[in-house]
């Protein structure tokens, strides 16, 4: 309509040369008055400065020894050298899906895809201390991707169940992988213990926010029981876990939990702890829960009891459902904050990656000086995963309009 | 009775009072059972393979080493006295951090909102850096931090009383003497008659719309009285650090460690970054009318923000703030690292002479207990905000 | 909606992970009885049979200190501490590398033994009387240390009796703590302690002079001393203030598998005595020497067929682990963080040809017979 009147009219004058273009923007942006362009200054210039420096000290002084000769202790811990393909094949698995899920849902699949070929190409190009042999192994990352998004259209065909179908399909080839199956020969199950480095960190906060669904949804929904009893059993599981920090319940797991098995069941350690960890986190999942159905408008309860709908049907087909769908972000929050947590298991002697950061600079004299490198790394690693993860759970919200109804 | 003769006809297995009470007995039973077994278990094994538990250690001399006390601390007091040494130790960094961290988070969390481009993003870039990197590694980047500073013999020294190093700060500080409860119990009256003359102006100010400046009177008062009592009572002399000995350790007044300085700053900056979320996302939940409307009153941007958005988010703010108070509580338990004696860390120690199941099963317990104080603190606040907002 | 799928789905496949695991677990190697022999005063399986049915020894240690107990980049456990396990193994099972090494915490060292779910605890344990009657059975010592100070040259600090008014660092968790503390009281001396956890944390806060002092057992001192840019400017004081004996320690309960243990430990003292080491153990088996045939089971007995071990273990020990020396000079010595043994307490008492002119070390073995 506008365009219109201005075509009928002649060419509208031009803006004034101040409100747009790179000026235009930083005017407006950062400029604006004279106590926004005070804060712009001097934020830009202790900015600057940080960066720079840090820059300086990891290109010029930081000895990456540290990491470089022990990458496999940090990634899969003690996992056993002749089964090293096992994980390996996993990441494999999981960047082919990474590329198939390119080809389906494109955007954040299609950024994350992206930028994983890309680190894994600069990581496996870049001169330091990698053998040829796991260069090659890191370069068929972006292989497996681009295999993964050619195959995409005769695997899936666009269609998003199949798509789960399939990343549920990689994702239990990949755990039978690490883990092994009995009596397959190369595929002897490994002990437990050597599971460790970034491996353990996933594997502990994967099945501890997977577990704890069913058991949180159980919890949330009997605190809003009106079974005094129910109520009162599920509250105080609930503040009593929440209450106490996570490295008190692994020492009394660890210590506590094997005594009241009967004598001739030994549990292995890192069942003991995944269990656990997904108790403590069901009850953050049970007040997520309880949080996702209050935000259900009243409107809905009222109209299924109007439409003859029981208490429990109401629960189950109506509430749930839509609570679950408004909690899909604060899931995912607390997947980033279990992923940070399952770092504490250094307390009952399992080799995280944290962990194992801090066993090679303290167990070697030629590391105790490389405190700062380790903890870069270590920080930079997390710090990819939680970020990613914070991101996705940013796109879905939006996706799901939660926050704008 | 009529209940009863409602439910006549319809056979007991349907009958809701019979299926409530008997899913609650049946509940109860189990739950019971659950709790029982486990106790029994494991008291029997404890028992069975000689693991030591017990709580006769308590009053035993603990004679262990912890650096820092609010009340005071001698290797020759008992157990039971370390670990509440300890324990007041985790609630000086949970209480302290919790104030900054509330504080630094409303800052950050508004200031994801400024218009200014470079403060936004920094704001966002501060939230997304702090809130997915694991604490640990914060803490001890914070405390290599500190440490840069320079040492105590070389450290900055202000007016001979302020000393600033990477052993942490000393400051003077008052130390009672006989007059300090009178005063103390002079201060807690001006304090109620602050309180009772303020809301008196107050319900004038409302009634008769009259400036009545009620809470410049009450604090008037309060600061008055105390300040009269201070005068005429003299209950404390001010001590000033002076360096003493061959390592020239600034001794007396009060001194805030290097340790204590990494954690709180790892815990108020971890923290806050959730907070600033919390904060943003309350803002944001505030309908854009009602800042609309504001706005067309004449109010400014920051007395919008303080009078009209701000007070209705807090509805949304509060609960998961107050869950993050619980976490930093709890991560306060990663002290150790660095240095600070906090219950962990003590109770770990302690673990070499006295059974550690014990030990383990008191810390618990009292952060079980600084979580609940916290989540009553909070319900209540909400509740009387909630009442008054609608 | 397809979130939601994805989610339950992906849960089921963990608890697949899970069942399938726990199907492995079943049928893994894990011999179930280990606790079970704690339970009862007569033990229905003996450790030794526990042991030799599992295929494997499990010994509860550390790998976070350089000597004792460390990862070397392959993530092989290496150290003194696991080098005692893995002559354990040899022993046992004719194979050093038959070991499982459980990390525990200094926390976790009573309850781990106590419950017997390990086979021996290496862990740099100082042997004192109340861990002796309540943690389990204290085999033999295997080193000597004792707790002393570092400090920086340029405070001019000649004694730990100077130390008043200091800020002291340590690691928790160890006798270290109690030590420090007995120390300064006995003394009066005013002082402000700091405890850590991780020692490269503590070496940081040393170092940029947030502590004066240092304090440790004298062997980690040492070797933290020489990994510092500038070795000489830091001096470790005279005093040592606290023994500590270090040794592996079994559960309590099996008398046998103790007894096994002591003696697996005197073999390999007894050898450097006799001068039998890992390059001449087939040599020597053939030679002359009667104690050293006994030692190596070529002649006579020294209480194998008791102990429930063949005559030649200490053939498969010396072969795979070496003697005592040995160990010594790969982890301690000058192949590993360069301590010196000649003429200090962890030197022999007397080489075996030589019995009437003792080396002055306390590192003895009873006789082999």
């Amino acid at each position: 309509m506008s365009a219109v009147t201005a075509g009928a009219m002649g060419r509208p004058p031009p803006p004034p040369p101040m409100t747009v273009g790179y000026v235009g923007w930083l005017r407006k942006n950062l400029f604006s008055s004279w106590a926004n362009s005070l804060v712009t200054i001097v934020l830009a210039v202790v900015l600057g400065w940080a960066l720079v420096s840090l820059i300086g000290w990891v290109i010029v002084t930081a000895d990456w020894e540290v990491i470089t000769s022990r990458v496999q202790l940090y990634l899969v811990g003690l996992y056993p050298k002749d089964g090293i393909w096992r994980p390996q094949v996993a990441v494999l698995l999981i960047s082919a899906l990474l590329g198939i899920s390119w080809r389906t849902w494109g955007g954040t699949a299609r950024g994350f895809a992206v930028g994983l070929g890309a680190v894994a190409v600069i990581v496996g190009v870049i001169p330091h201390g990698l053998d040829i042999l796991n260069r090659i192994l890191v370069l068929a990352i972006p292989a497996a991707i681009g295999l993964g998004y050619l195959l995409a259209p005769s695997l899936v065909a666009g269609r998003s169940r199949r798509m789960v179908g399939a990343a549920l399909i990689v994702v239990f080839v990949a755990l039978l992988l690490i883990r092994g199956i009995e009596g397959v020969p190369g595929l002897e199950p490994v002990n437990t213990r050597t599971i460790g480095g970034l491996l353990l960190n996933l594997l502990l906060a994967l099945f501890g926010i997977g577990a704890s669904m069913p058991i949180g949804i159980g919890l949330a929904l009997g605190r809003q029981s009106n079974l005094p009893v129910v109520k009162f059993a599920c509250i105080a599981f609930i503040e009593i876990i929440r209450g106490v920090p996570l490295i008190t319940l692994l020492f009394m797991s660890r210590h506590i939990l094997p005594l009241t098995f009967p004598e001739n069941i030994k549990i292995d350690t890192l069942y003991l702890t995944a269990i656990t960890i997904m108790l403590f986190s069901s009850a953050y999942m049970a007040e997520n829960v309880r949080g996702g159905m209050a935000a259900v408008a009243p409107g809905q309860t009222e109209a299924a009891r109007a439409l003859g709908l029981r208490g429990w049907q109401t629960t189950m087909l109506i509430t749930l459902p839509q609570g679950l769908r408004n909690i899909i972000p604060a899931i995912v929050g607390q997947f980033i904050s279990l992923f940070k947590d399952t770092s504490l298991v250094f307390i009952i002697g399992m080799l995280d990656l944290v962990e194992m950061g801090r066993v090679t600079i303290q167990s070697n004299l030629e590391f105790i000086d490389n405190g700062r490198e380790v903890y870069l790394f270590i920080a930079l690693v997390f710090w990819i995963f939680c970020f990613s993860m914070s991101y996705v759970s940013r796109r879905i919200e939006r996706a799901l309009g939660v926050g704008q109804r | 009775m009529n209940q009863l003769l409602y439910v006549q006809g319809v056979p007991f297995w349907r009958n809701v009072v019979v299926l409530r009470w008997a899913v609650q007995i049946v509940s109860a039973i189990l739950v019971i059972a659950v709790i029982a077994g486990f106790f029994v278990n494991v008291s029997a094994e404890i028992a069975a393979r000689d693991i030591p538990f017990g709580y006769g250690f308590l009053d035993r001399e603990a004679q262990i080493p912890i650096g820092e006390s609010v009340i005071g601390y001698h290797p020759s007091d008992s157990f039971a006295y370390g670990l509440l040494v300890a324990a007041l130790n985790t609630v000086k960094a949970s209480v302290l951090g919790v104030i900054l961290a509330t504080l630094l988070g409303i800052l950050v969390g508004v200031a994801r909102l400024s218009p200014n481009w470079l403060l936004n993003r920094i704001a966002l870039v501060y939230i997304e850096v702090f809130r997915n990197i694991p604490l640990l590694v914060q803490l001890l980047f914070w405390f290599l931090i500190v440490l840069s500073l320079p040492t105590v013999r070389e450290g900055y020294i202000a007016f001979d009383a302020f000393y600033l190093s990477n052993s942490g700060v000393n400051l003077p500080w008052p130390v009672p003497q006989d007059g300090f409860w009178p005063w103390a119990l002079a201060t807690v009256i001006g304090i109620v008659v602050a309180v009772i003359v303020a809301r008196r102006l107050h319900w004038r100010e409302t009634e008769t719309g009259k400036p009545s400046y009620p809470i410049l009177a009450g604090l008037a008062i309060a600061i008055g009285v105390s300040v009269i009592a201070l005068l005429i009572l003299g209950p404390m002399t001010i001590e000033v650090p002076t360096p003493e000995g061959r390592f020239g350790r600034p001794q007396g007044g009060a001194e805030l460690s290097g340790s204590f300085t990494a954690l709180l700053a790892g815990l108020v900056i971890y923290t806050s970054s959730f907070i600033a979320e919390i904060v943003r996302a309350g803002i944001q939940s505030v309908s854009k009318g009602q800042t609309e409307a504001a706005r067309s009153v004449g109010l400014s941007g920051m007395l919008t923000l303080r009078h009209v958005t701000f007070p209705q988010a807090l509805r949304v703010i509060i609960p998961p703030t107050i869950s993050q108070f619980l976490n930093l509580t709890k991560n306060s338990s990663l002290a150790a690292a660095i240095g600070y004696p906090d219950l962990v860390s003590v109770a770990s120690t302690m673990t070499q002479t006295a059974p550690a199941i014990s030990l383990i099963l008191v810390v618990m317990l009292t952060y079980l207990a600084m979580s609940l104080t916290y989540s009553l603190i909070g319900n209540l606040y909400n509740r009387a905000i909630r009442f008054r907002g609608t | 909606m397809r979130w939601k799928l994805a989610l339950v789905l992906m849960m089921m496949a963990v608890f697949a992970f899970v069942v399938a695991a726990c199907d492995g677990e079943e049928a893994a190697d894990e011999a179930p009885a280990v606790a079970q022999a704690e339970m009862t005063p007569e033990p229905m399986t003996s450790r030794l049979a526990t042991v030799q049915e599992r295929g494997h020894v499990i010994c509860a240690s550390r790998n976070d200190v350089p000597g004792y107990g460390s990862l070397d980049a392959n993530g092989r456990n290496v150290g003194f501490d696991i080098d005692l396990c893995r002559a354990v193994a040899a022993a046992v099972l004719g194979d050093s590398e038959a070991i499982e090494i459980v990390l525990i915490t200094a926390a976790e060292r009573g309850p781990t033994i106590q419950s017997g779910e390990v086979d021996v605890l290496v862990r740099t344990v100082t042997w004192t009387t109340s861990r002796d009657a309540q943690w389990g059975n204290y085999i033999h010592t295997t080193f000597y240390d004792g707790q002393g100070f570092m400090v920086s040259k340029d405070l001019g600090v000649n004694s730990a009796y100077e130390l008043s008014g200091a800020s002291v660092c340590v690691t928790s968790g160890t006798t270290t703590e109690l030590n420090m503390s007995d120390f300064f009281r006995q003394n009066n001396l005013d002082y402000n302690p700091i405890v850590f956890e991780d020692t490269d944390v503590v070496l940081d806060a040393y170092q940029e002079g947030q502590c004066d002092v240092f304090t440790n057992d004298r062997s980690q001192l040492a070797a933290l001393r020489s990994a510092l840019p500038n070795p000489g400017d830091h001096v470790i004081l005279p005093e040592t203030i606290s023994e500590e004996p270090l040794g592996p320690v079994v559960p309590h309960g099996d008398e046998q598998w103790f007894d096994l243990v002591k003696t697996v430990i005197a073999g390999i003292i007894y050898a450097e005595a006799y001068g039998v080491n890992s390059g001449n153990v087939a040599a020597m088996a053939a030679g002359d020497n009667v104690k050293v045939k006994r030692l190596l089971g070529t002649e006579g007995s020294f209480g194998q067929e008791d102990l429930g071990l063949k005559d030649t273990f200490m053939q498969d020990v010396i072969n795979s682990v070496g003697n005592y020396g040995e160990i010594y000079n790969r982890n301690l010595g000058p192949e590993g963080i360069d301590l010196p043994r000649e003429g200090g307490r962890n030197a022999l008492w007397a080489n075996a040809p030589c019995t009437d002119c003792p080396k002055g070390g306390q590192i003895y073995a009873p006789p082999l017979r």
